[in-house]
């Protein structure tokens, strides 16, 4: 505790100690997780794409999804250096709730998670919301924007999405590095001041 | 990177035709790896083995009762083989091999492996995980 912290960041950390810290990557079926976590990590990341088949047809429903061809069947993960006392180890998981108990083993050991929202399909985000909730899983909220949707203001959305008022809520576009890593610094900030 | 579990890794490679060794806590993080595998494909390979047995457990009901406990997941290339096996509470060992090798010892190397790792497994592995190179 002797010596004083260079800048804000390092206020949370222990001295000399790099901390790996496991996130979640979730969201709806097609909501952009994938995407979201090949943007922001510094390796190759982990995929588990497969092409969706008639058999999901009824199940997996395409409406509005852009032009989906496949889907993940089991998890993404990248990581992502945030800092030199940070490391980010993101987890992805499947959208679709068959791959529920996956989720639950997910879940393991992470510090919170980023829950990814389509703005135009905000009620799919409803059981994600729901499923982060029931593992205690703190979570800042990244609106994932893709060209052209309307912009909703972010009280618009915390009413829709019933969030308590300390949850953030971020925009994003999961293909752009900048505002990915941006939602997750929030997520991150969010984080360390609920263990302060 | 627990520099002590790195090294006993090692030992479960003196099987013939054994090639890498990961350790991965239950939460799909790196705890330890043997010398030739790099840190970003390890991180990767940790990762890739948490699914794989999260996935390989949902299959209890398939083989025959969903109170059946998972015991290994065996993956099976052209060139090789995959061996991963529970290594106590809260991690996995995943040895990877050439297709001739002994099978039998092979698994029976792990599991010897597991015993011998059980104290350091046992001491929570969060701060001193997969973090440095």
């Amino acid at each position: 505790m002797g010596s004083r912290p260079v800048s804000d960041d390092d206020v949370y950390l222990n001295e000399a100690v790099q901390i790996a810290a496991k996130i979640l990557v979730v969201g709806h079926f097609a909501v952009g997780k994938t995407t979201f976590i090949g943007t922001m990590s510094e390796i190759p990341p982990l995929r588990t794409e497969e092409r969706m088949t008639q058999a999901g047809a009824h199940v997996d429903d395409l409406m509005g999804t852009r032009g989906k061809t496949t889907t993940t069947v089991a998890m993404d993960f990248g990581r992502l250096t945030l800092s030199d006392r940070l490391v980010l180890y993101l987890f992805g998981t499947p959208g679709q709730e068959r791959f529920v108990q996956v989720w639950e083993d997910m879940t393991r050991g992470a510090l919170g998670a980023l829950i990814l929202v389509d703005p135009e399909r905000l009620k799919e985000s409803f059981p994600v919301i729901d499923l982060v909730e029931h593992y205690g899983l703190p979570y800042a909220i990244s609106v994932n924007h893709f060209d052209g949707t309307p912009v909703r203001p972010d009280n618009e959305l915390r009413e829709a999405l019933d969030l308590l008022p300390e949850t953030p809520i971020v925009t994003c576009d999961a293909r752009d590095e900048k505002s990915s890593a941006n939602a997750l610094i929030t997520l991150v900030r969010y984080l360390q001041e609920r263990t302060r | 990177m627990n520099n002590d579990l790195s090294w006993m890794l090692e030992s479960a490679l003196e099987v013939p035709g054994a090639r890498h060794a990961i350790l991965v806590s239950a939460d799909g993080l790196l705890m330890a790896r043997s010398q030739e595998v790099k840190k970003d494909e390890a991180d990767t390979v940790a990762a890739a083995m948490s699914g794989i047995q999260s996935l390989s457990r949902t299959m209890a009901g398939f083989c025959g009762g969903p109170h059946m406990t998972w015991r290994q997941t065996l993956v099976e290339f052209d060139g090789g083989w995959v061996f991963l096996i529970s290594a106590g509470e809260g991690a996995y060992l995943a040895v990877s091999s050439a297709p001739d090798v002994d099978m039998a010892d092979i698994t029976f190397r792990m599991q010897q492996l597991v015993g011998q790792l059980g104290k350091a497994l046992t001491t929570p592995p969060r701060e001193n995980t997969g973090i440095q190179a």
